[in-house]
């Protein structure tokens, strides 16, 4: 397992520069699919206002290190800041809604990731509005100058690497155990002791600081941002990697990752059918593969099991 | 020691509890019969935190449960299980012993998903497999609850009601929909509950089992308590026969069961292992 | 002034009216399967795209009270189909699994409606012809333009008409059974796939008309102007009380009003730091208010938790 992402940058280093940044974008829809499955695959809740998160995360980058507002602020002080920002919202979106039934999640993060791109249109004074901000500072790590499409290849592998770790980690712990109870049975799982609205808290707060995260990083690849990046069409493509591939399982979301990022890009030409193939496509894997094309018992455990075995 | 104190609930101009005061003493098994409406299931699902008493109180070892959620009602010792059985169908039988040891604190959750603090895994696995082993279905620890046979679900669900160790366990009419054999086998298990520290509550239709398991028994009618005693007694009682039982004949149901009682408390020990091979 | 509040009550009964026949439909689909239909949104907007097309088969002159009672019929029955053929193919299958098949199906749905207008119906905005009767009439000083009386006239007939059809018919008593609980009305003998799938007729021909509504007041339709008018009808619903036909028509009247009245007056208040390009967070500030403070919703009756959970919350 350990040799997956030395392969991802042994093969994205001889790579040229498009299919490298089509690399790239993979490995970020997969960091954001991850982050994004604690809450939808792990705990049951349907988040469609994830982008909201991501658009928290870049705009903090976008403000803080360009012209914008003069400032120039590092890289890892901004990305711990984008982090945080996106767990506030998280918790204070989170209190409201997670005491009560579940599905009423889905309707408020879908108002939320609305609110947050007017929001975004509107506060000219802040944000530019529609034109968005450009110019943004490159990003450096420790005097690294993250700039090219290989130094993002480094600098997103070894974010997927932590977060596939601490996922899987979250999965396996007493967080993992008590977020799986909640998916299954919420009552019975208040009956057992589980304070189903802090685990839910939790969980949901720790995937918006992974949607922050994922947005600065974005912020610094793009080197602009504008509210276009942040619509509700986005959100749903990171719900698509996430079902698709296979609801609380980190392989599944890395194969849809792939499959959601690569094969628009071989549909190009069919451009206009793209949406409604992934409408289609969505039906029916929730049809015939309601748990995803990877299954949830085939995650990380189940593999480190099977390379012990050996 | 469960205190119902002088409880009354009504649902609008409907009066399901009636100034209802029980006892439950830990060390014994305490059956609450009643016909259909008597108010049984509204007591445990007051108790569990379901809603409010409109008055009176529900003391668990002098911690009044009363507008408590109900995962603190859980921490504060009681368990429970559910009428049509409410397992985690996804997870596995372990996991869902799991899930009611998992740790209390926030702090401490979040800090085991970062890798900080100790990983308690081992630990909370051996003392689930150790219930598991009590009540003979360890060879299940890893099958998917949901795939299991209903008489299997219901031990498992009792597994994950006794694993939190709790003061006192709610069993609401746990032979609901088992046949004779099956329902001889879960009486073997309610015996090994038995213990010191723990009041244990049976609600049930089955007078067989009710009869030959428990020591106590309260007899609710209308949502009041009509009668209070041991099994002897109340099988005597002339009250409880013409209110609860209605016609003379059903007597003699309960005095064959009576006797059958003494006759199985000695084949016990045998019971036991027949479990989970259906 | 009175007669600026009165101007702004009449445009706010109109919104209102509208929202409100788009919230009957999401209310009564999760009053029986405890679903949100996310699909629903795109039934509003594939309303008014059929009815111009139904207006082109007739002749093509919208203005004709003759051509719109035909168009509007033919839109109903139209997108009622489509409800219903949604239900049997993408949520039926999914009945009884986990809760969040069913909603992903949905979104699914929505995004595959959404997206078959966009094709056929182009991706510009397109100016809509009216339906509805031109001229205007003075009411105390106030504007009330023929459309606003329609639309007006329209939404209560419908609404009466499905007041009578859930409370005066037998089938409207399979409806109640199987939204109080299908497995007890299962018990009695109800098959449920009927009264499922006359909600599933009933909710989307109610949406696609006011879909025809909304048009002609704007005079513009968009392949995509379901999304936004689609999340107010369903806090409209919440609003009222989900599950509660009176209560969807009081949410959407109610949200119609405070969109109306914090859009006009908001400006002012604020002194310009709020502008009426807000108007689209009002509706989701009531939603967040209402999750917050009074979650069974207006008329929705207080639901312990015991009846409302279902073996997986989701």
């Amino acid at each position: 397992m350990a040799l997956m992402p030395i392969a991802v940058v042994v093969v994205g280093v001889f790579l040229p520069a498009y299919p490298l940044r089509i690399l790239d974008l993979v490995l970020l829809y997969a960091i954001l699919g991850m982050g994004l499955n604690i809450v939808v695959g792990y705990a049951g809740l349907l988040d469609l206002g994830y982008v909201a998160f991501y658009a928290i995360g870049a705009y903090t980058y976008a403000l803080l290190a360009s012209p914008q507002f003069d400032l120039h602020l590092p890289f890892l002080l901004i990305l711990a800041i984008g982090a945080g920002l996106a767990a506030l919202a998280g918790v204070l979106l989170g209190i409201p809604v997670l005491r009560l039934r579940g599905d009423y999640l889905a309707i408020v993060t879908l108002g939320f990731g609305e609110i947050i791109r007017v929001l975004m249109n509107n506060l000219d004074w802040m944000t530019n509005g529609p034109q968005g901000i450009a110019r943004i500072d490159e990003a450096s790590l420790f005097g690294w100058r993250v700039s090219t499409p290989v130094d993002f290849l480094y600098l997103l592998v070894g974010l997927a690497v932590l977060t596939f770790l601490f996922v899987w980690r979250l999965q396996e712990s007493a967080l993992g155990t008590a977020l799986a109870a909640v998916r299954e049975d919420q009552d019975a799982a208040r009956g057992c002791g589980i304070d189903t609205t802090g685990v839910k808290l939790i969980a949901f707060a720790t995937s918006a600081t992974i949607g922050g995260v994922g947005g600065v990083v974005f912020a610094s690849m793009q080197r602009f941002v504008s509210p276009e990046s942040f619509t509700f069409w986005e959100s749903l493509s990171i719900v698509l990697v996430v079902v698709v591939g296979g609801l609380g399982n980190p392989f599944g979301v890395m194969l849809g990752a792939g499959l959601l990022v690569l094969v628009p890009e071989l549909l190009r030409a069919y451009a206009d059918y793209r949406q409604l193939l992934f409408g289609v496509a969505l039906v029916l894997v929730i049809l015939a593969r309601p748990m995803g094309l990877i299954r949830r018992e085939y995650g990380p455990s189940w593999f480190a099991r099977k390379l012990m075995a050996r | 020691m469960l205190i119902f104190d002088h409880v009354t609930k009504r649902f609008g101009a409907n009066v399901a509890i009636d100034d209802a005061s029980l006892t439950i003493r830990p060390g014994v098994i305490t059956a609450v019969i009643g016909p259909n409406g008597a108010g049984k299931s509204t007591l445990v699902n007051m108790a569990a935190g379901s809603f409010r008493a409109t008055s009176g109180r529900i003391l668990l070892d002098g911690v009044e449960l009363q507008g408590l959620p109900k995962y603190k009602i859980a921490r504060a010792g009681l368990s429970r299980t559910y009428q049509n059985i409410r397992l985690f169908d996804g997870l596995s039988v372990l996991q869902n012993l799991e899930v009611a040891l998992v740790p209390r604190s926030l702090p401490t959750l979040i800090a085991q998903a970062f890798w900080l603090g100790p990983g308690a895994g081992a630990e909370v696995r051996d003392t689930c497999m150790a219930v598991l082993q009590r009540l003979g279905i360890a060879h299940l620890a890893e099958r998917q609850a949901g795939s299991l046979a209903y008489g299997q679900q219901k031990i498992v669900e009792l597994a994950r009601a006794v694993a939190a160790r709790p003061r006192a366990i709610l069993l609401d009419e746990p032979a609901a929909g088992l046949n004779h054999g099956e329902t001889d086998e879960l009486k073997a298990h309610i015996q090994t509950l038995r213990g010191p520290e723990l009041a244990i509550v049976l609600i049930e239709h089955d007078m067989r089992l009710i009869m030959s398991v428990s020591d106590d028994i309260y007899v609710m009618n209308r949502g009041a308590v009509l009668a209070h005693g041991n099994p002897e007694a109340i099988r005597d009682n002339p009250q409880v026969q013409e209110a609860y039982l209605g016609q003379p004949g059903a007597m003699g149901n309960i005095e064959a069961a009576a006797r059958g009682r003494r006759n199985r408390v000695r084949l016990r020990a045998g019971e036991g292992l027949a479990w989970g091979q259906s | 002034m009175a007669t600026l509040v009165l101007q702004q009550l009449i445009n706010a009964l109109t919104v209102g009216a509208i929202y409100a026949l788009i919230a009957l439909g999401y209310t009564m689909v999760y009053g029986v399967l405890r679903l949100i239909n996310f699909a629903h949104s795109e039934m509003f907007t594939a309303g008014a795209f059929v009815a111009l097309f139904a207006a082109g088969l007739l002749g093509g002159v919208t203005g004709h009270p003759g051509v719109a009672l035909l168009a509007g019929l033919a839109t109903f029955v139209a997108i009622g189909l489509l409800g219903v053929s949604v239900e049997a193919v993408a949520y039926r299958p999914l009945r009884g699994t986990s809760r969040l098949a069913p909603m992903l199906s949905a979104l699914g749905m929505a995004v595959v409606i959404q997206n078959v207008v966009m094709l056929a119906g182009g991706r510009r905005p397109l100016i809509y012809p009216s339906f509805l009767p031109r001229g205007v009439i003075n009411v105390a000083g106030a504007i009330v333009s023929y459309k606003q009386l329609a639309i007006l006239a329209v939404a209560l007939v419908l609404m009466v008409g499905l007041e009578l059809l859930v409370n005066r018919t037998s089938l409207g008593v399979k409806i109640r059974a199987v939204a109080e609980s299908a497995e007890t009305a299962s018990l009695v003998g109800i098959n449920p796939n009927l009264p499922i799938a006359l909600i599933f007729f009933v909710g989307p021909g109610l949406g696609a008309v006011a879909g025809i509504l909304y048009a002609s007041y704007y005079g513009v339709a968009t392949f995509s102007m379901g999304f936004v008018i689609g999340m107010k009808a369903f806090t409209a619903a919440i609003l009222g009380g989900i599950g509660s036909i009176p209560g969807a028509v009081l949410g959407g009247l109610l949200l119609g009003a405070i969109e109306t009245f914090a859009t006009a007056w908001m400006p002012a208040l604020t002194h310009g730091v709020i502008g009426t390009e807000y108007r689209d967070i009002f509706a989701f500030s009531v939603l967040v208010l209402i999750l917050l403070f009074r979650p069974s919703g207006l008329l929705g009756e207080h639901v312990s938790e015991e009846t409302m959970v279902y073996k997986r919350d989701f």
